[in-house]
């Protein structure tokens, strides 16, 4: 890879986010906690796209809003461009909402209903100072274009738009303050296949034409294997396993990457083969089971997966994992 | 640039598609201009009395009758519509202007500032609105303003549960997050993004509550702790025409429909402006 | 080759609105034979889901309407039974339907056992007891463990996809000719997903079910569907077996979705959506409603709109470049 003087331009080291539980009754003097994010690692190079996977309750959406400082970490680091931004205070938050922003799901409600989208685009600049009303007004219409939308968009409302544009839009505004890098979460998958294809195209563009990093939370194996350059695979609030992008999808190390890219759906009836079928479903973060937290549906589960967890780490150059099954007999 | 396409212009039109809404908004907008151009088109002052005129029917000459001072029973009552929306109107936004940023502030931040208000809100909606307001009217001296201000006091809590509801519902919307991330202030927030999606709820809760504010003053004067004669108002008028009401019935007639003309008119047109604004916006 | 369980011809299902006629289903033709899946694809606003309700007359009388066309089931008019037999014979019955949201589809306040021993009690007229017993049954049917306690729990202490399950169990308990599976695994996540095709995939060999498979994805249409049929704007517009489908898609709207799909597309190239958007079903364009959208449109498009060309195969289109 490049030269080690360009460090990655996000780094994320042992990462975790409890939520204590209210209504929780306390079990031996400790309230019971939701582990969301329960120690995850990563780092995502400039221009990079940083896929990261997982199923509903994995801690994905969390991990993006952690990076964004709209929740703060339980413990670990967030580190950009060299500079902990884990526990700043508001002045240099300010200065970090600049450089990383975000692009919402739902593009029903992540634009306020009751404000121009023309306005909303040229908001942040106004409130960072960075612009005067007009010259921050000039600078959202240029965008409005730049996103295939027009001129006199500049005063209607999102329920005037349809699901693509509203994305659009959207993403007009995370770009309005030239960001260096852009958490994606699930931005296509309220939309429908044909519009998701402008959006992804869209986000490419950007990527080539502003030197963009993302950060593309997904769950939509497809999405994310087209767009990423690395993938990272959570499961229960773990990173399970980080790869390239081809090389996870060709050959998965961690048995749950493996039942997860089994379970996608075939795109020719010709391929329909026989699938790995995890048992059962996902256990409830609330009470997370001692030692790997996939061992409970894990076909290769061993009796060390029961006791210990599995230690992250890099089981051949440029890949890691979390799993007993790859650990190396010592020699 | 386009003129722009407002929320207020597409409300307008669907509330005057439906009857009730648009008689409301007729009968209301009628009444407040009787009120402003009182001095105008009533034939006499409210307190002019007449000799040997007292407590005469409805006629040609006077279509509302005369009282027991002779005066011109219709120019009281188009006086009296002066007190009552003004005191309607006046109490309903000043509790508005202060229960807003309370219930803003209660809703967005949570916590111990949330407790303690809504604590204080609940005891104070423990009371009904009229017992209430004649707890503070007894405190203060009877007047119309004064009426004005126990009103205001009594509906600020009112006020401020409403919006600290929506609030609560709102606040965990994407697009305010979204402010968030792109490091908007938080007065940028409560102001462009939360009171605006707070105002419709808030409209309709005022326009219903003019209503009610209108019969609590009629109700205070009524009993003799609101408006003091010889001042108009609806409620001291019927008051006063209780001795008589048997032997001269329009003296209780024509206050008496003044009040529920507006009132209804006012709940017709709160109720329509809620079915304008709520779903169908949102498509 | 077996007769058609569901012949649907000419169908209009239109919606009275304030702002207009939204003509959601504008003359539909579709046949279902007994023991096949029917993939129905289509984007939102296609009108896939008011086709399918149209077929149990599920349509909110104000402010929708089915204003045109026939529906057969096994020979029978749907639209002229009485809705005491609607209710009777087919609803839960011969034509069972599952939706798309499992968190909202369970009544909150009832137990599971209590609403699947419903259909029991209601459609074989079982006693309490017994139509619980069979619930706890069907649960374990399908892949449901310990199926006696959970008919004596809330919905709220079943997952995604054990409600999923369980609706599938509800909708099956009277071995229905028909099942309508509207989206049936799109909240679900993909892990579920696969269980839930699967499962669907084993009780259809067991019990014979017709399934009409609605969805948008292509890949669920691709792991289960014998036949497919693409809708938009309210038409079908292409209608094949799943293999030729495919192998060679006709209309160029189906091209163009099986190249927006990211995962058949050569990766990192740039994909190649369609450009547009889906037209306003109020006031559709004039010709064929996908001419504005279409890399291959001609001038007869903008102006006539297609009938259905049959070809060989059993393949049907709706497309003026196929006119022989």
């Amino acid at each position: 890879m490049s030269s080690e003087s360009a460090g990655p331009i996000l780094s994320v080291q042992g990462l975790k986010k409890h939520f204590p539980v209210r209504a929780g009754r306390r079990i031996r003097g400790v309230r019971p906690r939701v582990k969301a994010v329960d120690g995850v690692d990563f780092h995502i190079m400039e221009g990079e796209t940083l896929g990261l996977v997982g199923e509903s309750g994995c801690g994905k959406t969390t991990v993006g809003r952690l990076i964004l400082r709209l929740i703060d970490p339980t413990a670990g680091k967030i580190v950009f461009e060299g500079r902990d931004v884990s526990d700043i205070p508001t002045a240099g938050l300010m200065e970090y909402r600049r450089q990383v922003q975000i692009i919402f799901q739902d593009p029903y409600s992540s634009l306020n209903p009751r404000m121009a989208v023309g306005k909303a685009i040229a908001e942040p600049l106004i409130s960072h100072g960075l612009a005067g009303k007009h010259e921050a007004f000039a600078r959202a219409m240029e965008l409005l274009a730049f996103m295939g939308l027009s001129e006199h968009h500049f005063h209607r409302y999102p329920h005037e738009f349809s699901g693509g544009q509203r994305q659009r839009i959207g993403i007009a505004r995370a770009l309005s303050l030239r960001p260096r890098l852009i958490v994606a979460d699930e931005p296509v998958s309220a939309l429908d296949v044909s519009i998701q294809a402008q959006i992804i195209n869209l986000l490419e563009e950007i990527r080539a034409g502003f030197g963009m990093t993302y950060l593309f939370i997904s769950h939509d194996l497809g999405v994310v294997r087209h767009i990423s350059d690395r993938v990272a695979v959570m499961y229960l609030g773990r990173v399970v396993e980080l790869a390239g992008t081809e090389a996870l999808f060709e050959k998965p190390l961690h048995p749950y990457t493996e039942a997860l890219l089994s379970a996608v759906p075939v795109t020719h009836p010709r391929e329909r083969r026989k699938r790995i079928l995890l048992k059962g479903d996902v256990p409830s973060p609330l009470g997370l089971p001692p030692g790997c937290a996939f061992h409970t549906r894990c076909h290769y589960a061993m009796a060390v997966c029961r006791n210990q967890r599995p230690e992250f780490r890099e089981t051949e150059p440029g890949r890691l994992a979390a799993c007993h099954l790859l650990d190396k007999p010592s020699t | 640039m386009e003129k722009k396409r407002g929320m207020v212009r597409i409300v307008f039109r669907r509330l005057v598609k439906r009857r009730t809404a648009a008689a409301g908004l007729i009968v209301f907008v009628f009444m407040i201009l009787v009120a402003l151009l009182a001095d105008y088109i009533a034939p006499y002052g409210p307190n002019d009395m007449l000799d040997d005129m007292q407590y005469k029917a409805p006629s040609a000459a006077h279509p509302m009758g005369t009282d027991m001072l002779g005066r011109d029973v219709l120019s009281r009552v188009i006086h009296g519509s002066r007190v009552s929306l003004a005191v309607g109107l006046v109490s309903m936004i000043a509790a508005s202007l202060l229960g807003i940023p309370l219930g803003i502030v209660s809703g967005y931040y949570g916590g111990w500032i949330d407790q303690i208000f809504m604590r204080v809100v609940d005891v104070l909606l423990a009371f009904p609105v009229f017992l209430l307001a004649i707890m503070i009217m007894v405190v203060l001296s009877p007047s119309a303003a004064n009426v004005a201000v126990a009103l205001s006091i009594v509906y600020v809590p009112r006020y401020m549960r409403l919006v600290r509801g929506v609030v609560l519902s709102i606040r965990e919307h994407e697009y305010i997050e979204a402010a968030r991330a792109l490091g908007v202030r938080p007065w940028r927030i409560f102001l462009f993004h939360i009171l605006p999606n707070c105002l419709a709820p808030v409209m309709v809760m005022v326009t219903i509550s003019v209503g009610v504010a209108i019969i609590a003053e009629a109700s205070l004067s009524f009993l003799g702790m609101g408006t003091q004669p010889p001042m108009p108002s609806w409620g001291s008028d019927l008051r006063e025409s209780l001795n008589t009401m048997e032997l001269n019935p329009w003296l209780a007639l024509f206050p008496g429909l003044a009040i529920l003309l507006t009132v209804l008119a006012i709940n017709m047109l709160g109720d329509g402006l809620r079915d304008a604004i709520d779903p169908r916006l949102k498509q | 080759m077996s007769e058609a369980l569901v012949e649907i011809s000419g169908l209009k299902t239109h919606f009275f609105t304030e702002d207009g006629v939204v003509r959601a289903v504008d003359g539909v033709d579709l046949s279902i034979r007994a023991g096949e899946t029917l993939g129905l694809v289509g984007e939102s606003g296609c009108g896939k889901t008011v086709t399918a309700k149209s077929i149990l007359r599920l349509i909110p009388e104000p402010p929708g309407r089915i204003v045109a066309g026939r529906i057969l089931f096994q020979g029978r008019d749907v639209l002229g039974l009485s809705k005491k037999e609607l209710r009777r014979e087919l609803r839960g019955n011969r034509i069972a339907m599952i939706f798309q949201d499992p968190m909202t589809s369970l009544n909150p306040v009832y137990t599971v056992g209590n609403q699947l021993s419903e259909v029991f009690r209601i459609h074989r007229g079982l006693g309490r007891r017994r139509a619980l017993a069979e619930s706890a049954a069907a649960l374990g049917g399908v892949g449901i463990a310990s199926p006696e306690r959970m008919i004596l729990e809330y919905p709220h202490r079943f997952s995604g996809g054990m409600r999923q399950r369980a609706m599938i169990a509800m909708a099956l308990a009277c071995h229905p000719l028909l099942l309508i599976a509207d989206e049936p695994s799109t909240a679900l996540d993909v892990t579920i997903q696969a269980q839930i095709l699967e499962l669907m995939r084993g009780l259809k060999r067991e019990l014979g079910t017709a399934i009409l498979l609605i969805t948008h994805n292509l890949g669920v249409v691709a792991e289960m569907a014998d036949r497919i049929a693409v809708m938009y704007a309210g038409h079908v517009v292409e209608s094949s077996e799943a293999m030729d489908f495919f192998d060679r898609p006709l209309h160029p709207y189906s091209t163009g979705l099986l190249h927006s799909f990211p995962g058949r597309a050569d990766r990192r190239g740039r994909l190649t959506p369609i450009p547009g958007t889906i037209p306003d079903l109020i006031q559709p364009p004039p010709g064929c409603r996908f001419h504005p959208r279409c890399d291959r449109v001609m001038p007869r498009c903008r102006q006539d709109f297609p009938p259905i060309f049959d070809l060989p195969g059993g393949r049907q289109v709706r497309c003026w470049l196929y006119e022989q």
